[in-house]
């Protein structure tokens, strides 16, 4: 049980980095790997702090604007310096390695003992449910504290999702999806599209590093190796996601993207109990991503031979 | 209202691909004004309305618009001045975004764009009023994707888009071309409406020379990147005008237009 509602969390944190993704990755269709820089930025900024007693709230916000400056130096360096989007997104992530070892002065920060949102959210559990050590859920005992920051991931992350899904129904917003979706169109009609890829990058990647930031703080420790191939695991999610709802109306997509995500953790805890070999995952998730890329385009032009057959 | 002058545009100077789009262009439109552009392929017609839209910054000479100088502004912020319809269809709308939303995207133009709700409700009441005067039916389809339009309807929409908000400068580049007649002959009746009922400013590049005949108060004809012909709106000049378009037809036909015979060509026809 306690495996299950961990893959859970872990799904509803990582739908930050899949929202993340879905910005930069389906919008602007910039695939932005300082994402694997900037998931780590935010563990290590906000553990140096938290261990430093910063509250963690504050920690985790200031994760956020740390990701959001990532994002704009890839931004920059793609819009101003007119350096290729894959090069500008490997530039900062490889700048951000030595970066996030500075901040944290090694390579791992356990916060085992430290006061974090975890920390927060067990206590509003304690506080509701007394001194109850498990509660019984449809038939399963669950710990008040697994469960707890359960309810409190699943609520935080809704509010996430509100946030951004109103943003893309703003004014700004709106400019920002018509940017990805015909620049030339949007420029016409007098939109900086320029600032709007530096603006949606640094959005993407403020939510990448609230992401790592939480994961951080939800296994008890950061690792400057921990954003490797995170870029692939929100990309997965994403086209989950997007299967699952199938619409391209943006609050679908959202509620997709955090439905992919908890359903990509769930599949990976239960490959990794039929005996996977953790270190299989990233092989197989990739597999998994180039599949899905390339599956929607086969079937299509299999469609297109059968028909031309049908008619000939 | 614009005032070029003398403007040239070289693309990929001093390489082997180099090309005069633009060679020392001089041009006063006066406000209200309709001028028609013809000229053969390449000849630098969508160089011109390019220039002016800020696509491109010129090598030399000066624009101003509406009694600014925006020889050095970016695109964006001229957009704020003109609206600009383009050949290709999918070109001025966003197909995976609803007409509304394409619509809410115009109605902003040439404005800082805030975190106000996009779509408000006092606006889509406005949408429907506008957009059925198109005629096509779209005020009930304001939340499709535009990916489902035909090119004719998009370009009806990209139209309305651009004059929205009433640009002081409306750029249209063979904004018929790619359409099936039906759908062209509906969109010059459209932009002969809007046009007349916002008595615009307009240069309007054609590749039709009965557009070219029929519409306009003034007619330019570019050859290689200069204007070689340049005729205002009165009734017997329309006469020549059309002589002159007849055989410009025929030498465009046999690809035979150079410098000498365009210079010959002025030289009887005017
Ligand atoms: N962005 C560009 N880069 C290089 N060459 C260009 C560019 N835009 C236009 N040209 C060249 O400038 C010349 C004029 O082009 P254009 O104005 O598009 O012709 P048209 O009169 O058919 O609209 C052509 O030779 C074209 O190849
Ligand atoms: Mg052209």
């Amino acid at each position: 049980m306690t495996l299950l509602v961990g893959s859970l969390v872990i799904g509803l944190i990582l739908s930050l980095l899949a929202l993340g993704i879905f910005i930069s990755f389906r919008i602007f269709h910039f695939p932005d790997i300082t994402a694997d820089g900037s998931f780590t930025l935010g563990a290590s900024v906000s553990a140096v702090m938290i261990v430093n007693g910063v509250n963690p709230l504050l920690a985790t916000a200031i994760a956020f604007v740390f990701g959001t400056i990532a994002g704009s130096i890839t931004g920059i360096l793609n819009t101003k310096f007119k350096i290729n989007n894959l090069l500008a997104g490997i530039l900062v992530m490889t700048a951000l390695y030595s970066v996030n070892l500075r901040i944290m002065g090694k390579s791992n920060i356990p916060l085992l003992f430290d006061i974090t949102l975890m920390t927060y959210a067990e206590s509003i559990g304690s506080f509701i449910f007394g001194r109850l050590d498990s509660i019984n859920l449809f038939g399963w005992q669950v710990y008040v504290s697994d469960f707890s920051i359960l309810i409190s991931a699943s609520i935080l992350i809704g509010i996430f999702g509100v946030i951004l899904y109103v943003f893309f129904r703003t004014n700004l917003g709106t400019a920002m999806r018509a940017t990805g979706d015909n620049d030339q169109m949007i420029r016409a009609l007098g939109v900086n599209a320029e600032y709007m890829v530096i603006l949606g990058l640094a959005l993407s990647n403020g939510l990448i590093a609230i992401s790592g930031a939480l994961l951080a703080q939800y296994q008890g420790f950061a690792d400057v190796q921990m954003g490797i191939g995170v870029i692939v695991w929100g990309l997965a999610s994403v086209i989950i996601g997007e299967a699952l709802v199938g619409s391209r109306l943006v609050g679908m997509i959202i509620i997709g993207a955090v439905m992919g995500s908890v359903l990509f953790r769930l599949l990976v805890a239960i490959a990794l109990r039929m005996g996977l070999n953790p270190n299989d995952l990233k092989l197989i998730t990739a597999a998994f991503v180039f599949i899905a890329l390339v599956l929607p385009g086969l079937l299509d032009r299999l469609k297109n031979k059968r028909e031309k057959a049908a008619n000939a | 209202m614009l005032e070029i002058d003398n403007i040239s545009k070289t693309f990929n100077t001093g390489t082997a691909n180099e090309v005069r789009a633009l060679v020392g262009i001089n041009l006063v439109v006066d406000k209200g004004s309709w001028v028609s552009i013809i000229g053969t392929n390449g000849s630098g017609k969508s160089a011109l309305l390019n220039s002016i839209a800020g696509t491109f910054m010129v090598d030399s000479g000066e624009i101003s618009l509406a009694g600014q100088q925006i020889t050095n502004w970016p695109k964006h912020k001229r957009a704020g001045l003109i609206g600009h319809v383009f050949q290709n269809p999918f070109t001025g709308t966003a197909p995976n975004m609803s007409i509304a939303e394409n619509l809410v995207l115009a109605v902003y133009r040439g404005q800082k764009r805030g975190l106000g709700w996009a779509l408000k409700h006092s606006l889509t009441n406005d949408f429907k009023n506008r957009v059925r005067h198109l005629g096509l039916g779209l005020e009930y389809r304001l939340d499709s994707p535009v990916g489902t339009l035909s090119g004719g309807q998009r370009q009806a929409l990209t139209l309305l888009m651009a004059t929205w908000v009433k640009p002081k400068l409306l750029l249209l580049d063979e904004h018929t071309a790619a359409l099936d007649p039906k759908s062209a002959t509906l969109i010059i009746k459209l932009s002969e409406e809007i046009i007349s009922r916002q008595n615009l400013t307009v240069l309007m590049v054609t590749h039709s020379m009965e557009q070219a005949a029929k519409l306009g108060d003034r007619l330019l004809m570019l050859h290689q990147g200069k204007i070689i012909h340049d005729v205002g709106g009165s009734e017997k000049k329309r006469t020549r005008v059309n002589e002159l378009l007849f055989r410009f037809d025929e030498l465009r036909g046999r690809d035979q237009m150079d410098e000498n015979t365009a210079e010959m060509l002025r030289r009887n026809y005017i």
